[in-house]
């Protein structure tokens, strides 16, 4: 496949629920495991042969189901979620991992659970603090959702198949972190909106197909002249963002976002399971110790850090901070960040969206207006 | 560094001082000549309907200890703590501050302060909170914190030394912890809390209680004298055996034991557990309760049927008139909310490992703490049960707007209790620290009609 249709394909993948790799993986028996967050370990879920797939809220139109059970003070991609569950537009799941990600997410389990049929649940809670006590619980619970798996499905995960599985997500990892070499040169040769459905689509495909995808598209990508009509150079940070409309806005008013620390971004990807000792214990070490999420204490410098090393790396012109509305983890983090980056003379802007973005006229003049400040 | 931020501790000390020369007195006229020219220009802040209120024969003993345990905490822990240079520690209200009076800290829950200002003066925490949200920090943070963010950079409240944060209640006030603890630089001690309340997760959390208080001694750099614990928590026994007998007696029909009770004996557990002046406080409490019990009266008004609610998320403080309001209009009585109901026994003094493992056993089962930390089937078994020992008739879903986790289940709560108890409830927005969200008057006027349909529904 050449550049734009492995584009076209990873794009279809990403803007839709039930694509046309899921129809194949069902039509073959096999079965998927949905999963909400970035803490959930793939590679266990993989190993058992179960496609593991992560939750989003692309195609929801409006959320009148959901909202009887959540309020109006919930984030509006978890109403998304679980109105796709009541909805039927998951069905195609055969289980579902969740996790005590943020207080609106954990809350999508306990309504999910009563009213949306799945045949398989597990709730695998991870510690707010990276500590030696905390990565103690966080294994236990990952090596309680293995047997779990190994019971209600009736398979072994071996050693040999997470190891295989390992090299599976790991070869991702370092295919994604070459598409974000990419994106830092001077004249990408792929937008913002394009990596957010490539990213997205890495979750919801056979991992191995995306893997020879992403290959094929790199080679392409590291030949191709760049994008050379571009104002700005921008990052995006923030809270769930799984479909690319507020990306989408600000590259046409002349941005071009080149990095981002997002959860559908470099807080998926970055960070290898190490090859060495007992597998399943390095898969666990790699998701209870990647690139923090707002909601873990005491890791604020982390936090910070991040998001700095990234922006100076891609050369950042100013750094756009988005969230959906009464998200608590990075309504703090952005605030605290942005001050931080602003003091440092890297100019930034701070958006709060809902789910699915309508006001777009809004969001429009004030990115032009932060454009026109940072001299774009 | 040490003396600043000690504007809201000199005010609250004033109002309690001031509340002290009012709620006996027989003249008002001559009340307010006892004031100190200090203590009148505070006049103007205070919500004068509580003056109303508090002096009433069914609170009046209950409200009288309750001053008096404010004015200590206010004066004699604060105020006095901070000129003699005693380190301050903030800690969120899931947990008792017995360990901190035990180090010779000043414990400062971070919530009580915006709290208690919203329940006793008539703007309550605004100013700290506009201040906050002017710093760019989200509204939908929680009132309880905004407020004392705010006045941390209005440096109105003292800068803690120690921060100490059992996690897992909710994001609003993990995050409003985190940025405090920057902000401040103090020392950030997190408690990490499992998310279920099995006995695996229990030893999880007591082990980070351990945690926090070696790291306590390593901060402040001192030890934690066992004999001065047990002392301590000897005395908490004693003030928390009269609440728990209190709540078997609230058990009675009509309730003995009034609604504003309840919200202030969760305040005093916040300031007061482990002095000697919460005993008298819980023991008045005891004290009205046990007499109405044996005259077989309750705090309604006699002759009105009882209307018994359930609170099942927080209660308003904001306007603590409000419940004597529904008791005497509406012959309503308040019998729990989420913040109010603590059932462990009292702690075990034997041996040190004995009152750690109390005092995390207590917090790891605090109200809110219990019930919001993890899945939705424990707050729900809770209030079930609650609503069957303590023959509701209705439940009340105050939801506090800062708390999303609370949002995301109250329509699981509401048709729990219809299914299992056969209650109904009244779900309302509101803010339970800041009376611009929802006004008193909204509140009341859906109240009303809620308890009027309920009043007639039972007739039927």
């Amino acid at each position: 496949m050449r550049f734009l249709e492995i584009l076209d394909k990873l794009v279809e993948v990403s803007s839709t629920l039930r694509n046309s790799y899921i129809d194949e993986w069902k039509k073959q028996g096999k079965k998927i495991i949905g999963y909400t967050c970035t803490y959930a370990p793939e590679e266990i879920i993989h190993a058992a042969g179960i496609l593991p797939y992560r939750i989003r809220g692309v195609t929801c139109t409006g959320t009148s189901n959901a909202d009887i059970y959540m309020g109006r003070f919930n984030c509006s991609f978890c109403r998304a979620v679980l109105e796709l569950g009541i909805t039927g537009a998951y069905d195609f799941l055969d289980g579902f991992c969740y996790l005590n990600g943020c207080d609106h997410i954990r809350r999508v389990y306990d309504n999910w659970v009563r009213i949306v049929k799945i045949p398989f649940h597990h709730f695998l809670p991870v510690p707010h603090v990276l500590t030696e006590d905390g990565f103690k619980f966080y294994m236990e619970e990952v090596e309680r959702f293995k047997e779990h798996i190994e019971q209600h499905f009736g398979v072994k995960i071996t050693d040999e198949k997470l190891r295989e599985s390992i090299n599976v997500y790991n070869e991702s990892r370092e295919l994604l972190e070459k598409l974000y070499n990419l994106r830092a040169k001077e004249n990408p040769p792929i937008n913002g909106a394009q990596s957010l459905s490539i990213v997205a689509a890495a979750s919801a495909m056979p991992r191995e197909d995306f893997n020879i995808m992403l290959a094929s598209l790199l080679k392409e990508l590291e030949n191709s002249g760049g994008i050379r009509d571009y104002d700005a150079r921008l990052m995006i940070v923030g809270s769930e963002l799984d479909q690319p409309s507020l990306i989408e806005i600000i590259e046409d008013l002349g941005g071009l976002v080149v990095t981002d620390s997002l959860c559908f971004g470099t807080r998926q990807f970055k960070g290898l399971v190490s090859g060495e000792g007992d597998p399943l214990e390095a898969v666990a070490k790699r998701y209870y110790y990647h690139n923090p999420c707002p909601r873990m204490l005491r890791e604020y410098p982390k936090k910070l850090g991040f998001v700095r090393e990234l922006a100076e790396k891609a050369r950042v012109d100013g750094v756009i901070f988005e969230k959906i509305a009464f998200c608590d983890p990075h309504g703090v983090d952005n605030v605290m960040i942005s001050k931080e980056l602003e003091e440092e003379n890297i100019p930034t802007l701070i958006l709060e969206r809902d789910y699915l973005i309508s006001d777009v006229g809004r969001f429009r003049t004030r990115v032009q207006a932060f454009l026109e400040r940072i001299g774009g | 560094m040490r003396n600043n931020g000690k504007e809201h501790a000199r005010l609250m000390s004033l109002t309690f001082s001031i509340a002290n020369k009012f709620i006996d007195a027989k003249d008002l006229t001559q009340a307010l000549a006892t004031l100190t020219p200090e203590e009148q220009s505070l006049l103007g802040i205070l919500q004068i309907a509580l003056a109303e209120v508090i002096p009433k024969p069914k609170l009046k003993d209950i409200v009288r200890e309750w001053i008096k345990c404010n004015y200590e905490y206010w004066h004699n822990v604060v105020l006095k703590g901070l000129e003699e240079g005693k380190k301050v520690v903030y800690f969120y209200f899931t947990h008792s501050p017995e360990i901190y009076y035990a180090m010779d800290l000043i414990p400062i829950c971070a919530e009580y302060q915006p709290a208690l200002a919203s329940a006793v003066w008539t703007n309550g925490a605004e100013d700290g909170i506009d201040r906050i949200e002017a710093e760019g920090l989200p509204s939908h943070l929680c009132s309880a914190q905004k407020g004392t963010m705010g006045w941390l950079l209005m440096n109105k409240v003292p800068k803690p030394d120690i921060i100490v944060k059992p996690v897992g209640v909710c994001d609003p006030s993990n995050m409003a912890y985190q940025w405090m603890a920057e902000k401040t630089g103090a020392e950030f001690i997190v408690m990490d809390t499992p998310y279920s309340l099995d006995s695996h997760a229990f030893e999880y959390y007591l082990n980070e209680y351990k945690k926090m208080i070696a790291r306590l001694e390593e901060v402040t750099g001192q030890k934690l004298d066992p004999e001065r614990l047990r002392e301590v928590v000897e005395c908490s026994n004693q003030a928390y055996e009269y609440f728990l007998e209190n709540m078997e007696l609230r058990k009675a029909v009509p309730c003995p034991d009034p609604s504003l009770s309840h919200l202030l004996s969760a305040g005093t557990m916040l300031t007061s557990l482990g002095r000697p002046e919460a005993i008298d406080y819980f023991k008045a409490c005891r004290d009205t309760a046990k007499k109405n019990v044996e005259k077989g009266v309750g705090v309604i008004p006699e002759g009105m049927e009882e209307i018994r609610t359930l609170w099942i998320y927080v209660p308003i403080l904001f306007d603590f008139p409000f419940f004597d309001w529904i008791e005497e209009e509406l012959g309503a009585i308040h019998l729990f909310d989420c913040l109010d109901w603590f059932f462990t026994q009292p702690i075990d003094t034997s041996s040190t490992d004995s009152i750690i493992r109390g005092l995390a056993e207590r917090s790891f089962n605090w109200p809110m703490h219990r019930q919001s930390m993890g899945f939705a089937d424990d707050w729900i078994s809770d209030f079930v049960w609650l609503a069957k020992e303590y023959r509701a008739d209705c439940a009340i879903f105050a939801g506090h707007a800062a708390c999303k986790h609370s949002w995301g289940i109250n329509k699981l709560l509401s048709d729990a209790l219809k299914k299992e108890v056969g209650i109904p409830s009244l779900r309302f927005e509101m803010d339970l620290a800041d009376k611009r969200v929802t006004s008193i008057v909204d509140i009341k006027a859906k109240f009303a009609e809620f308890i009027k349909n309920v009043r007639e529904r039972k007739r039927h």
